[in-house]
C-alpha cells in the first residue's frame, strides 16, 4: 500500500536533491571558472614580474659591465713604446752573421733602420719608415692595473676583459683571467657610431658561459714613449702627456682612436640569482595555486554544508508540510472511521476542512445521512415486517393454545380454525408482497406484454373493490373512453391490475365516510392516463415523496390487516416503472388525493 | 378482575378475550385508540392490555395521554415490536409491563396476576385470611386444610373480597370489577353469588369470613 505522505516526501526529496545538486554544481562551476581565471591572471602577472626582474637582473649586470667597461675605457691608454721593439745594438759581427742564423736576415732590417739614427740625431725618411715598423711592435693598449675597479656587487664573478683599438698594429689588452682565450671582435661592430654598446652572452670556452658587454668608445688618452735614447728607458704610465691629454680627444681628426672594450663576467651569480628568482616565482605560483585550491575546497565544503543544511531543513519542512497538508485528510479519515451503524453522523465540522476536502466531506455527510435514513428505514422495515408477521402469528398461536386448553364443542373448534386460517392468509399476503418486492429488487420480475383493453380491465377492478367501497359508504365511479379501442395498449395486464387494485384499495382505506372515488382512463397522445382520485384525508406535501417508500405510512396508526403494511404503493411504483410508465401524486390535505399513472401505448420493457 | 384488551387484529382479540374470560377475568375490548380512550376513562379497569399499533390513536400516544391526565390503571403493552429501544420507549411512556408477540397465554395470565397483586400491594401469591387460603396462581381455595371447589365467578368474587379484606366493598364495586360490558345481569346477581360463596366458605367453618355491612356492601374479615 502506498502512502501519500511517503510518496510526496520521496518525490520532493528527489526534486530537492536534483535542484540542490544542480544549483551547487552551477555555483561551484562558476566559482571555479572565476577562481581559475583569477589564478591565471595572477600567474601571468607573477610571470611578467618575474620576467621583468630577470631582465632587470640582466640589465643591472649589463649596466655594471658597461660601467666597468667605461671605467676601463677611462683608464686605458694607447702606448706607443719605441723601446718595446727588441733593439739590438749594431754590431758588425752580428750584422755579418745574421744571415747565417735562422731568421737572422730579418734582424738586419731594424739594424739598417737604426743606422742613420745611430749616426745622426735628426730623423730622416729612413728613420720614419723604421718608426712605422717599430710601431708595429710597440703600440699596445695599456692599463694601469692598480686603478682597476674592484669588482662590485653584480660583478662578483671573475671578470674578463679585452680591449681592442683601431690603432694599426696595436695589440689588444687582455685580462690575465682570459688566459689564452680571446674575445672575437665582431666585424663592423658599431661602425658608424662613436659610442655604442651591446650586451650578449657567449661561450668563452667550453663550459664557461659568460655575459659580455661590448663597448665602442673613443679613447681618452694616447701616450707616446719617446724613442729610446740609446740606453735603457724606463717605461712609465703616468698622467697623460700634454700632447694626448687634451680634453676629449680627437687628437687626430683623420683617424679618431676608438676602443672596443669587451667586458665579461661569469654567469654563476646571475644564474644563481635567476634561479632564486625562478624559485621565488615557483613558490609564488604554488602559493597562488594552493590558495585557489583552498578557496575551492572551502567553497566545496560550504556548498556541501549549505546544501546539507538546506536539504535537512527542507526535508523536515516538507515532512511537516505534508503532515500538515494531510492533517485534514487524517481528520476526515478519523471521522469516517468513527462512523458506525449506531451513529451515522460524520463527527466533523466541514467548515474546519480546507475547501478541497469540503465537497468530499459534504458528499460523505450527505451519503451518510441518506444511509442513515435507509438504515433507519430498514430497521423500521424489519420492525414493521416483524409486526406484520407476528400479529397474525400470535393470533394463530393464541387461538391454538386456547383450543387445546380444554375440550370444546365442534362449533367452537370450527370458529377457532377459521380464525387461524384468516391469520395465516394474512401472513401469506404479506409474504407475497414482500416476495414481489424482492423479485423486483433482484430484477427477476417478468413482464408479459400483450394487448390489454384497459377500460375493461379498469371496470373489472372497480367491480372487485365496489363491495368494499359500498361497505364504507363510498361512491365509486369509473370513467372510460367511449371508444374502447382508445384504451387498448400493450402492457402486462397482471401488473396493471395489481397497480389499480392497490390504488383503489388505498382510496377506499383513506377516504372519509360518504366520500367519492373516481377512476378515470383517458388517452392523451401516445400515453394512457389512469387517474385514481379520492376525497380522503389527503397527504401533507412534505410527505408526498415518501409515500412510495417501503413500509412508509403517512398515518402510523392503522389497521393491521396486511393490506396496509406500507408495501402497496412501493409495489405500485416498481410496477409502473417496470411498464415504462410514470406515477405522480397530487394531494390536498382534507380534500383528497389523486394518483396519476401514465403508461405508454406501446410499452417497452422497463428497467 | 376487569381487564380492557385493546387490539386491532380481530382473530387475536377474539382468542385473547376467550382465553381471559375462561380464567375468570371480566374482559372489555377495544379495536382502536379512540374506543380504548373512551372505555379507559369511563370504567375503572384493573389492567389494560394495550397494543401499540392501533388505528386512529397509537398505543404509546394514548398511554402518555392517560398518564398525563392521571389515569393510573396498570397497563401491559402487548406488541410485535421487540427491540430494546421499543421496550424502553414503551415502559418510559408509562407502561407497567411489556410483552412481545407471539406469547403464551399462561405467561400473559401470570403477568396480569402479578400486576393485580401489585395493584393491591400483595407480594405473596397465596392470600391467607384466618384459616382460608387462596392460591391466586393455581386458583385453588382451601379452608382449614380442605379444598373448596369454586366456579370461576365465585372464585373471582372471593379473590376480589380477599384483595380488599378489612374494607367494605360495595355491590357497585363488585359489579364493576367482575362483570364485563356485555353482561346484562342485574345487580342482585352479586347477592346471589355472595350467598353461593358463603355456602362454600363459611357454612361449616368459624368464624364467618364474609360479613354483610347493611346499606354499604360486603366485607371480608381482616387479619386475625
Amino acid at each position: 500500500m502506498r502512502s501519500i505522505r511517503w510518496s510526496l516526501v520521496g518525490y520532493f526529496v528527489l526534486l530537492l536533491s536534483l535542484a540542490l545538486g544542480g544549483a551547487s554544481w552551477l555555483v561551484y562551476h562558476s566559482a571555479r571558472v572565476t577562481l581559475e581565471d583569477k589564478q591565471s591572471a595572477v600567474l601571468q602577472l607573477l610571470d611578467n614580474r618575474y620576467e621583468a626582474r630577470r631582465n632587470e637582473e640582466r640589465e643591472s649586470l649589463d649596466q655594471a659591465l658597461l660601467q666597468q667597461a667605461l671605467a676601463l675605457a677611462g683608464r686605458v691608454q694607447i702606448e706607443v713604446d719605441w723601446s718595446a721593439a727588441p733593439v739590438r745594438s749594431f754590431h758588425v759581427l752580428g750584422f755579418l752573421t745574421a744571415p747565417g742564423v735562422p731568421y737572422g736576415p730579418l734582424t738586419t732590417l731594424p739594424w739598417l733602420c737604426q743606422m742613420p739614427h745611430r749616426f745622426s740625431p735628426r730623423p730622416s725618411p729612413g728613420m720614419l719608415a723604421a718608426w712605422e715598423i717599430w710601431k708595429l711592435g710597440g703600440v699596445s693598449v695599456k692599463l694601469n692595473e692598480s686603478e682597476l675597479i674592484v669588482p662590485s656587487t653584480p660583478l662578483e664573478d671573475q671578470l674578463f676583459y679585452q680591449i681592442d683599438s683601431n690603432e694599426p698594429f696595436a695589440r689588444p689588452l687582455r685580462s690575465s683571467s682570459l688566459g689564452d682565450a680571446s674575445f672575437p671582435v665582431g666585424e663592423g661592430f658599431g661602425d658608424d657610431r662613436a659610442f655604442y654598446w651591446e650586451p650578449d652572452s657567449l661561450e668563452l670556452w667550453p663550459g664557461e658561459e659568460v655575459r659580455r658587454v661590448r663597448v665602442k668608445t673613443s679613447s681618452a688618452r694616447r701616450r707616446f714613449v719617446r724613442p729610446p735614447r740609446l740606453g735603457p728607458s724606463e717605461p712609465r704610465i703616468g698622467p697623460p702627456s700634454p700632447s694626448a691629454g687634451r680634453p676629449n680627444p680627437e687628437p687626430r681628426p683623420r683617424d679618431p682612436l676608438s676602443l672596443t672594450l669587451q667586458v665579461a663576467t661569469g654567469l654563476t651569480r646571475l644564474n644563481e640569482r635567476l634561479q632564486e628568482l625562478s624559485q621565488e616565482r615557483d613558490a609564488e605560483f604554488a602559493a597562488v595555486r594552493e590558495e585557489t585550491e583552498v578557496a575551492l575546497a572551502r567553497l566545496r565544503l560550504r556548498l556541501i554544508a549549505v546544501a546539507g543544511v538546506t536539504f535537512l531543513a527542507t526535508f523536515a519542512g516538507t515532512f511537516w508540510l505534508v503532515w500538515l497538508g494531510l492533517l485534514p485528510l487524517r481528520r476526515l479519515s478519523d471521522a469516517v472511521s468513527r462512523v458506525s451503524t449506531r451513529d451515522f453522523r460524520l463527527p466533523l465540522d466541514s467548515r474546519s476542512l480546507p475547501s478541497e476536502l469540503n465537497p468530499i466531506a459534504s458528499k460523505l455527510a450527505g451519503t451518510l445521512a441518506a444511509l442513515k435514513q435507509a438504515f433507519t428505514r430498514e430497521k423500521q422495515a424489519i420492525g414493521d415486517i416483524s409486526h406484520e408477521l407476528r400479529t397474525p402469528l400470535a393470533a394463530i398461536l393464541m387461538t391454538t393454545e386456547l383450543a387445546l386448553r380444554k375440550p370444546r364443542a365442534n362449533e367452537e373448534y370450527r370458529e377457532m380454525l377459521g380464525d387461524c386460517r384468516a391469520s395465516a392468509q394474512q401472513m401469506n399476503q404479506i409474504i407475497e408482497r414482500m416476495l414481489t418486492l424482492a423479485r423486483l429488487d433482484a430484477g427477476v420480475a417478468q413482464v408479459r406484454l400483450q394487448r390489454v383493453p384497459v377500460a375493461e380491465l379498469a371496470q373489472r377492478c372497480v367491480s372487485v373493490v365496489r363491495p368494499l367501497a359500498e361497505a364504507a359508504g363510498l361512491q365509486l365511479q369509473c370513467l372510460t373512453p367511449d371508444d374502447e379501442a382508445d384504451s387498448e395498449i400493450t402492457t402486462d395486464p397482471d401488473k396493471l391490475r395489481e397497480i389499480l387494485n392497490n390504488l383503489l384499495h388505498n382510496a377506499v382505506q383513506y377516504n372519509r365516510p360518504q366520500g367519492q372515488i373516481r377512476l378515470r382512463v383517458a388517452r392523451i397522445d401516445d400515453h394512457l392516463h389512469i387517474d385514481v382520485e379520492d376525497t380522503g384525508i389527503g397527504i401533507e406535501t412534505e410527505l408526498l415523496d415518501r409515500i412510495f417508500e417501503r413500509f412508509y405510512r403517512a398515518d402510523p396508526s392503522r389497521h393491521t390487516d396486511g393490506l396496509n403494511a406500507g408495501l402497496g404503493l412501493a409495489i405500485v411504483r416498481e410496477y409502473v416503472e417496470l411498464l415504462s410508465g410514470t406515477i405522480a401524486v397530487n394531494s390536498k390535505l382534507g380534500q383528497g388525493t389523486c394518483f396519476r399513472v401514465e403508461l405508454p401505448v406501446q410499452a417497452t420493457q422497463g428497467v | 378482575m376487569r381487564v380492557l384488551v385493546v387490539e386491532d387484529h380481530r382473530p387475536l382479540l377474539r382468542s385473547l378475550r376467550q382465553g381471559l374470560e375462561e380464567e375468570g377475568f371480566a374482559v372489555d375490548i377495544a379495536e382502536d385508540g379512540e374506543e380504548a380512550d373512551i372505555k379507559a376513562r369511563s370504567t375503572s379497569y384493573d389492567v389494560i392490555v394495550l397494543d401499540v399499533m392501533l388505528p386512529k390513536i397509537d398505543g404509546l400516544t394514548l398511554l402518555r395521554k392517560w398518564r398525563r391526565e392521571g389515569i393510573n390503571t396498570y397497563v401491559l403493552i402487548l406488541t410485535a415490536r421487540e427491540t430494546t429501544d421499543d421496550k424502553v420507549r414503551g415502559l418510559d411512556s408509562g407502561a407497567d409491563d411489556y410483552m412481545t408477540k407471539p406469547y403464551q397465554l399462561s405467561e400473559l395470565l401470570a403477568r396480569l396476576r402479578a400486576l393485580i397483586r401489585r395493584e393491591h400491594q400483595i407480594k405473596d401469591p397465596i392470600i391467607r385470611v384466618h384459616d382460608l387460603e387462596i392460591d391466586t396462581a393455581s386458583r385453588m381455595v382451601k379452608r382449614g386444610g380442605n379444598s373448596i371447589s369454586l366456579t370461576p365467578r365465585e372464585y373471582a368474587l372471593l379473590e376480589f373480597l380477599a384483595f380488599h379484606r378489612g374494607k367494605v366493598v360495595t355491590r357497585r364495586m363488585i359489579w364493576d370489577h367482575l362483570y364485563d360490558e356485555q353482561d346484562e345481569s342485574t345487580s342482585n346477581v352479586v347477592d346471589v353469588y355472595i350467598r353461593y360463596l358463603r355456602n362454600k366458605i363459611d357454612k361449616n367453618f368459624d368464624p364467618p369470613l364474609i360479613l354483610t355491612r347493611w346499606g354499604e356492601g360486603y366485607m371480608m374479615r381482616g387479619e386475625g
